[in-house]
């Protein structure tokens, strides 16, 4: 199989524009063409969609308010009312990854979320700063995270090993899971979607698999974006209230 | 896998940083506050609403149970008022009842009176004729004159005599 028919092809980067800040790469590619894209949509419907601010709201409000109160109500579930600092942090978060996928299902698009450079950065700021948030309130308390309260003392030593480990293994299940999941569904579509054409007029089955995969992509697409989402309030929440 | 050619790693985490950024900026100094204004201005519409219509409802309760008050007065009222009627026709059925019954005895009173009158008068003409009669007779079959008193007597006697 050529370069250009592979099913790893469309997660190339293009340099689109190269930029060198000093000894630094920071070149525009397809990527950050389709970060911008997705910030401009996603702020196309929170802010243009919202302009009328009608007390009744149109089909484009009503998606706006509805992702408001979505993650609203997640963070009100997952942290309670110290999470409201929170907010606008976590609802971007999940805006930029659900725009990333779902700006992924059109054909012949870039999907960033399929990065392990994006999901991996995004993990590990969200890591550092919800670490840096339980010092700030806890202190030196903030270790007692790590073993939780009556474990016997014999066990101590073993839990606070699993403790820390999960702890740090954090980010990398949070973008690995995120990202394993976009390049999979893509790939997967692009490989059956490889059958089509050799296979002739028996190129409708894979073709019947391909709609049904879309579908499924769809789900996962927001799905990814939920959970990414909401293990990052779990997070702000064991830094708020520790176990 | 071009997901781990790392010489891209530097531009995209710049990119992220920068485009994160500003959709951060963008939601939570535009986006956010404007929703947020607006479900709580409709929330607050919705409230105002209903304590209007609560407000509206216990109004139209009070209505209606003046309304049913007055109704209820005037079904009272209007029993009084039939009540009293009954009540003063019959005594005034009673007192008329009663004035003719009056005007009736003393109707009859007055008729027992004639009659009486009249019979006793009757019977004195009946005497005196029977005098008449009987001084007559008894001039025609006697010859002889009695004096009157003398018939008289016996006239009264003869018709004691018979009841």
């Amino acid at each position: 199989m050529s370069k250009e028919n592979s099913p790893l092809n469309q997660f190339e980067i293009q340099t689109l524009i190269p930029v060198n800040l000093g000894s630094l790469d920071a070149s525009f590619t397809n990527s950050s063409a389709f970060m911008l894209l997705a910030v401009a949509t996603a702020t196309a419907l929170m802010v243009l969609a919202v302009r009328p601010k009608s007390i009744i709201p149109g089909r484009w409000q009503l998606i706006a308010e509805l992702a408001y109160e979505f993650i609203a109500k997640m963070i009100s579930d997952n942290i309670g009312k110290e999470g409201k600092p929170y907010f606008s942090f976590i609802f971007a978060i999940f805006m930029f990854v659900l725009f990333g996928n779902f700006l992924g299902m059109i054909p012949y698009s870039f999907t960033y979320t399929s990065h392990i450079a994006v999901t991996l950065a995004m993990a590990l700021v969200i890591f550092v700063l919800v670490t840096v948030l339980a010092f700030a309130k806890h202190g030196i308390k903030f270790f007692s995270f790590f073993l939780p309260e009556g474990v016997p003392i014999f066990l101590a030593p073993l839990m606070i090993a699993i403790e820390v480990i999960s702890y740090f293994t954090r980010p990398f299940s949070l973008s690995i899971r995120l990202f394993a999941n976009m390049m999979a569904g893509h790939t997967l579509l692009k490989v059956v979607g490889g059958f089509v054409f050799p296979l002739g007029i028996l190129g409708v089955v894979p073709v019947a698999g391909l709609v049904a995969i879309t579908g499924l992509e769809f789900l996962i697409a927001f799905l990814q974006a939920y959970i990414f989402t909401i293990l990052t309030c779990i997070y702000i929440n064991d830094a708020i209230h520790l176990h | 896998m071009p997901q781990l050619e790392l010489e891209y790693f530097a531009p995209q985490i710049i990119w992220l940083i920068i485009s994160f950024t500003v959709l951060w900026v963008l939601m939570a100094k535009v986006a956010l506050p404007r929703i947020g204004l607006i479900l709580e201005e409709r929330q607050k519409r919705i409230s105002d609403n209903l304590a209007m219509a609560e407000n509206l409802k216990l109004n139209a309760d009070a209505e209606i149970e003046a309304y049913e008050t007055a109704i209820s007065d005037g079904k009272e009222q209007a029993r009084i008022i039939i009540s009293e009627a009954i009540k003063s026709s019959a005594s005034e059925a009673e007192k008329q009842t009663q004035e003719l019954n009056v005007s009736i005895s003393k109707m009859l009173k007055e008729a027992e009176n004639r009659i009486e009158s009249a019979k006793s008068k009757a019977l004195e003409n009946i005497e005196s004729s029977a005098v008449e009669i009987t001084s007559d007779i008894i001039g025609h079959l006697t010859d002889k004159e009695f004096e009157e008193t003398e018939v008289k007597v016996a006239v009264k006697t003869a018709i004691n005599e018979k009841g």
